[in-house]
């Protein structure tokens, strides 16, 4: 096992595992950050994803030493401070989640294509969305929740 | 409802402070079977805090129906509590009931939440009355306040409740009229949204407990296959791990964390003893005994005048045969538990549509008494009716159980998609006589295995008691053998005077369970093709030959009415798009939808979903919608992505890669009518499913003259 330091929520953070590792399980058991979902492990439903430099990413197919020592991570935990952030307030708005358990990954997913993009087209939303699961089948809501978090955001 | 409503004998109720300042009202409705842990054990409970803060407690999982808005919706319906200060808790007691059947409001809450209301507004209102020393009958109580409008008193629920824990239970109540309602059928959003944004929502799979390990179980690699031999030892040498052993179910892999658990288990090389002869443990081998039964005897289960003598008389007879594959659930969380084993004590977490059943099997496999397991029920990251079958559980326990130690057992994607219960592959032969374009003669036989009495249920343990549980929410209304595979064919809402519904059940080792909608997805989507066929050829407009069966009935006439207008059924559409149509009624809603589609290289597009549902007196129109639009997007993935496979006694498919769900950009529009009415409330968490396929099928038909018979539609079925 190999020590590392990772920056997570805005501070630093002391773990030791194995290097090839996921951030995934790291976040997860070693911090306790719960928020963060396992859904598949092959980077095939996007529950596990976080923003590494504030870009959307895989924590399941990305092994902690894939990091460099100034990476930064956000995880939903960190996403904002009591659920101001848009799209967290727009899916609330909007009562999107129904199980809730793909919820993070696809928040982590959407507020990080709105910060480069926030003014999207349904087009743009699509592609940004296609990669995250929902099997409860909450994409209406979802679709609707993006398209008014986006115009909070460009509202500012 | 004027009358005064009884409250059942059976619902014990007690008051008692719990912790706080406050009181509570405890309510026993589910009869308690085990010796209860403390005097105060309600499998439901009403608390009011001294500073207005009203607590509910939800019994039945939250998976995402939105029982934790619902339910206690009413609750504060008769309790007249301001919707503002209501906190919901998850109650975890040990004789809670299950959930599952579209069940939660229609069978449970509809009656015993408002009663439970109504009887804590009667308590609040009698304790004001005896602090005003007024007449009850002069105080009224609204928005968390009584007042006593003669004197012009009014005092908040939070002041009554030292008073309030010395007013005796009512032995009857008055519940209010549908006119009388404030919430119950407004859109209410969901009380646990916020949690679920935040990522603090409990699962399982989020719970950690001081010294916990981590366990995976490599299962057998076929059907009913015993253990041979492995390199178990060398496994036990791996970097972190604490234990490689037997359990009943597979090779137990345990360490301290996950990943070294995930590592160590691609190094565990088992030899498997396939079992003889597995029966028709292989798609192919399964699909021609299908074929084989189809032709033969099959046993009655519905007969209604004399079909026999019209299919003999008649000089045309229309015959089609429909094939469903098996569908596994693919639930965003895959099973998973923490499970504190002790010398007399079990302690579990985990998220289950069946924990009854979980105490009584933890409480076998450890020897601990029932009273002394305690479970602990979480949110669940989907069900779907595979979280009813705690395999996972027993698992679970095992391992702790040889450990002694917390540990929490996490199956991989590929374990959850191998290693399920399936929806059964099924087939359906249809036949009908029409004349003078009307129905004379309907004839189908369903031949698919019973998940509740199969070879595979046996082998898995759980027949007898997932029998008993589908019994005790109604999934199952009695032991009628073929009862569960004729859901939605026996029950077909059309009146043909004769009609001959048959089913040939039979066993394999393949382990089959409850999908959504269960039976309801394989026999409306046999039911809905046919009548569209029928009608085609008799060149009758679909939805007039269906009304043209349903002259009486009148709720399914006007939901089949509603979406016709709303879609414009039969008249102009974009270039190249179609509509298809599908009417079913199931678990006490009526759902009648019209698919929008087009089809562009050999691929179907879903373009938009209208839907109109009757499921009686709503209660939160907000979640009806979610629920029917998440039924549509589920069902749409079984009739266009995906199917589960078997070769060779295993399941082929392992993630999402090779069990496709529909993902973003394939969600259509959904547009959902909601009828109005005062009829009994009916479920809602399946009922949007069943009509799905057969709506997109007919399309398909409409839009390349193909008629589907085989799901899922593939490219080569359009080619």
């Amino acid at each position: 096992m190999t020590q590392f330091t990772i920056y997570i929520n805005g501070g630093s953070k002391k773990v030791k595992v194995d290097e090839d590792t996921p951030l995934l399980w790291v976040i997860r058991d070693e911090l306790e950050l719960t928020g963060t979902k396992f859904g598949c492990g092959k980077g095939l439903c996007g529950a596990c994803t976080i923003h590494v430099n504030g870009i959307e990413t895989r924590s399941c197919q990305t092994p902690i030493d894939f990091l460099d020592e100034d990476d930064e991570i956000t995880t939903i935990e960190g996403l904002s401070k009591d659920s101001s952030h848009p799209v967290q307030k727009a899916w609330i708005q909007h009562d999107v989640p129904q199980c809730g358990y793909c919820q993070p990954g696809q928040i982590m997913t959407a507020s990080g294509f709105l910060s480069r993009n926030n003014n999207p087209t349904d087009e743009d939303i699509d592609n940004a969305m296609r990669m995250n699961i929902c099997r409860c089948g909450t994409y209406p809501r979802l679709k609707k929740a993006i398209k008014s978090a986006a115009k909070e955001i460009q509202d500012g | 409802m004027d009358k005064d409503h009884l409250i059942s004998r059976r619902s014990f109720i007690k008051t008692a402070s719990l912790i706080g300042s406050g009181f509570a009202i405890g309510f026993n409705f589910v009869q308690a079977k085990r010796e209860l842990n403390s005097e105060f054990s309600p499998d439901m409970y009403i608390n009011v805090l001294s500073d207005d803060t009203v607590v509910l407690s939800v019994s039945k999982a939250e998976m995402g129906q939105g029982v934790w808005t619902s339910l206690p919706m009413l609750i504060a319906e008769e309790m007249e509590v301001d919707w503002g200060k209501v906190k919901v808790q998850q109650i975890s007691k040990d004789n809670f009931i299950g959930t599952g059947g579209s069940m939660s409001i229609s069978g449970y809450g509809w009656e015993k939440m408002r009663e439970a209301g109504a009887v804590a507004k009667q308590v609040l209102v009698e304790s004001a009355a005896l602090k005003w020393k007024v007449s009850p009958m002069e105080c009224i109580a609204k928005n968390s306040v009584v007042y006593h409008q003669k004197t012009r008193r009014s005092t908040s629920f939070g002041s009554l409740v030292d008073k309030a824990s010395k007013v005796k239970i009512p032995n009857s109540v008055r519940l209010k009229k549908p006119s009388e309602f404030n919430l119950l059928g407004k859109d209410m959003l969901r009380t646990d949204s916020k949690i679920k944004v935040d990522g603090t929502a409990l699962f399982s799979m989020d719970k950690n407990l001081p010294g916990m390990l981590y366990a995976m179980v490599e299962r057998p690699k076929y059907f009913g296959a015993k253990y041979k031999n492995s390199n178990l030892e060398q496994i036990k040498n791996q970097n972190g791990i604490i234990d490689v052993f037997l359990i009943p179910s597979g090779v137990a892999i345990v360490g301290e964390k996950y990943w070294s658990v995930v590592k160590a288990r691609k190094l565990l090389k088992v030899n498997w003893e396939k079992k003889l002869n597995p029966v028709f443990a292989d798609s192919k081998i399964y699909r021609s005994h299908l074929d084989k039964l189809s032709n033969g005897k099959s046993s009655k289960v519905r007969k209604d005048g004399s079909p026999s003598k019209i299919f003999k008389k008649a000089k045309d007879i229309i015959k089609a045969q429909y094939y469903l594959p098996f569908q596994t659930h693919a639930a965003m969380e895959p099973c998973n538990c923490v499970v504190n084993v002790s010398d007399r004590a079990c302690e579990i977490w985990t998220g289950t549509q069946n924990p009854d059943n979980a105490i009584t099997r933890a409480s076998k496999v450890t020897g601990i008494p029932e009273k002394n397991i305690k479970l602990n029920l979480t949110f669940l990251g989907g069900g779907f009716g595979r979280k009813s079958f705690n395999d996972w559980i027993e698992d679970g326990v095992r391992i702790s159980k040889h450990l002694k130690k917390p540990i929490k057992l996490i199956n991989s994607r590929e374990d959850d998609t191998k290693y399920g219960f399936a929806r059964p592959s099924s087939k359906h032969n249809m036949s009908a006589v029409v004349n003078s374009k009307s129905i004379k003669a309907w004839k189908h036989i369903v031949v698919s295995p019973d998940p509740l009495t199969g070879n595979a249920a046996n082998q898995y343990g759980a027949s007898i008691p997932i029998l008993k549980w589908a019994t005790s929410i109604g999934i199952v209304k009695n032991k009628i053998r073929n009862y569960l595979v004729t859901d939605g064919a026996a029950h077909i809402p059309y009146d043909f005077e004769n009609v001959s519904v048959k089913a040939s059940p039979f066993e394999t080792d393949i382990p089959l369970g409850f999908w959504r909608a269960v039976f309801h997805s394989q026999n409306a989507f046999a039911n809905e093709c046919f009548i569209d066929e029928l009608a085609h050829k008799s060149e009758i407009d679909p939805i007039q030959l269906r009304l043209s069966h349903l002259k009486n009935n009148v709720r399914s006439t006007k939901v089949i009415q509603k979406v016709a207008d709303e879609s414009n059924w039969g008249l102009v559409l974009p270039k190249e798009h179609f509509q298809g149509f599908a009417y079913h009624n199931s678990f006490g809603s009526h759902v009648a939808q019209v698919v929008e589609v087009s089809i562009v290289d050999n691929r179907v597009r879903v373009h938009k979903v209208f839907c109109s549902v009757d499921c009686g007196q709503t209660v939160n129109p907000l979640t009806i919608r979610a629920q029917i639009q998440g039924s549509i997007i589920f069902g749409m993935g079984a009739t266009l992505n995906s199917e589960m496979t078997v070769k060779n006694g295993r399941v082929n498919e392992s993630n999402f890669d090779d069990y496709p769900v529909v993902r973003f950009d394939e969600s259509p529009q959904i547009k959902v009518f909601i009828l109005k009415n005062n009829e009994k409330p009916g479920g809602v968490g399946e009922p949007g499913l069943p009509p799905i396929a057969p709506a997109i099928a007919n399309a398909v038909f409409a839009a390349s003259g193909k008629r589907i018979r085989k799901l899922p539609i593939l490219s080569k079925d359009l080619s």
